[in-house]
C-alpha cells in the first residue's frame, strides 16, 4: 500500500532509519503497535520505539500546517546491568538522529530540529529503560 | 532629580517588565493546560481516576515535593486555579517556580505518552500567543 499522509510518511522515514541504524548494531526494534517478544539471547538490549504526533507547530499561508512531535527511541535492558551500559546505548541511539538530520519521504521534509537527549531511566518489573527523546519537524 | 524624559523613559522601563512578566505567566499558565488536557479531549494527558493530573504541584523551585504512590479506588479532581495563581507569581528573572507530578508513577505514564515533553516541545507556540496578547499597549 502506498502512504500518502503526511504523518505516515514522517513515521515511515523515522521509524526506516531507525531501523536500518539498529540493524547496523544487531540490535532488535519492537515497533510500535507491533508484535514484539523480547529476546535476550540476541543482544543485551533491545530498543522500544514510539511515535508522538504534536498540534500543529505552524500553519503557513503557502506552505500548510508545519508539523512537529517525538519520537521516542528507548534502550531497554534486564534489569541489574548497572547504569553505565545502559547510558552507552543510549548515546547510540542520540547519534542515529543528529540534529538537522534531514530525511525526505513521499514529497515531505522530516527535519530532527533539536539535538537527541537522554530522559530520566526508569524501571519496569524485569527491565530497566532509558527513553531518547527525538524532536522532529515538518 | 530626574528630567520629564528621564521619567518617561524609567516608566516605560516599568511597563516592558510587567509586560515581560505578564507575558511568562501566560505562557505557563497555557503550557500547564496543554499538558493537563485529557486525552479525550484531544490533549495526551490520560485519565481513568484522575490522580496523576490532580498530583501538578506548582511551587518555588528547591527540594521536590515528596513522590505519592496511588491509595486506590476513588476519583480525583484536577484543580485549575490551584496551580494558575501559583503560576502568576512568577517573574522571568527572579521567581522561577517548579511543576512537579507527585504522582510516583507519572514517569511511567510519561513515558508512554509524553504529555509533558509535547507540551514543553509547544513551550514556543504559548509564548507568542502570549505576546499577541500582552503586545505592546494592551497592557
Amino acid at each position: 500500500m502506498a502512504l500518502v499522509g503526511k504523518l505516515a510518511l514522517v513515521a515511515d522515514a523515522m521509524l526506516g532509519r531507525l531501523e536500518t541504524q539498529a540493524g547496523l548494531l544487531g540490535i532488535p526494534v519492537a515497533m510500535p503497535n507491533a508484535a514484539f517478544v523480547p529476546d535476550f539471547t540476541v543482544a543485551d538490549w533491545f530498543i522500544e520505539a514510539r511515535f508522538f504526533p504534536n498540534s500543529p507547530k505552524a500553519e503557513g499561508i503557502t506552505t500548510g500546517l508545519m508539523d512537529h512531535g517525538i519520537l521516542q527511541i528507548s534502550a531497554v535492558f534486564q534489569r541489574n546491568m548497572g547504569a553505565i551500559v545502559v547510558l552507552e546505548a543510549a548515546e547510540a541511539l542520540k547519534t542515529m538522529f543528529p540534529k538537522n538530520l534531514e530525511l525526505f519521504n513521499g514529497g515531505f521534509k522530516t527535519t530532527v530540529h533539536r539535538a537527541p537527549y537522554a530522559s530520566s531511566p526508569f524501571d519496569r518489573v524485569d527491565q530497566y529503560v532509558v527513553p531518547v527523546i527525538v524532536e522532529w519537524s515538518s | 532629580m530626574r528630567g520629564p524624559a528621564a521619567v518617561k523613559v524609567y516608566a516605560e522601563i516599568e511597563r516592558v517588565k510587567a509586560r515581560l512578566n505578564a507575558v511568562y505567566q501566560e505562557a505557563l499558565i497555557k503550557f500547564a493546560e496543554d499538558m493537563q488536557r485529557p486525552v479525550s479531549q484531544g490533549g495526551n494527558m490520560p485519565v481513568k481516576t484522575e490522580f496523576l493530573r490532580s498530583s501538578l504541584e506548582a511551587s518555588p523551585m528547591g527540594a521536590s515535593p515528596p513522590l505519592v504512590p496511588h491509595p486506590g479506588g476513588k476519583q480525583y479532581h484536577y484543580n485549575a486555579d490551584e496551580v494558575n495563581s501559583v503560576l502568576r507569581t512568577a517573574t522571568i528573572r527572579k521567581h522561577r517556580l517548579r511543576l512537579t507530578y507527585t504522582a510516583e508513577y507519572a514517569a511511567h505514564a510519561e513515558h508512554n505518552h509524553r504529555f509533558r515533553a509535547l507540551a514543553v516541545q509547544n513551550w514556543s507556540k504559548h509564548v507568542a500567543a502570549a505576546s499577541t496578547k500582552y503586545a505592546a499597549g494592551r497592557l
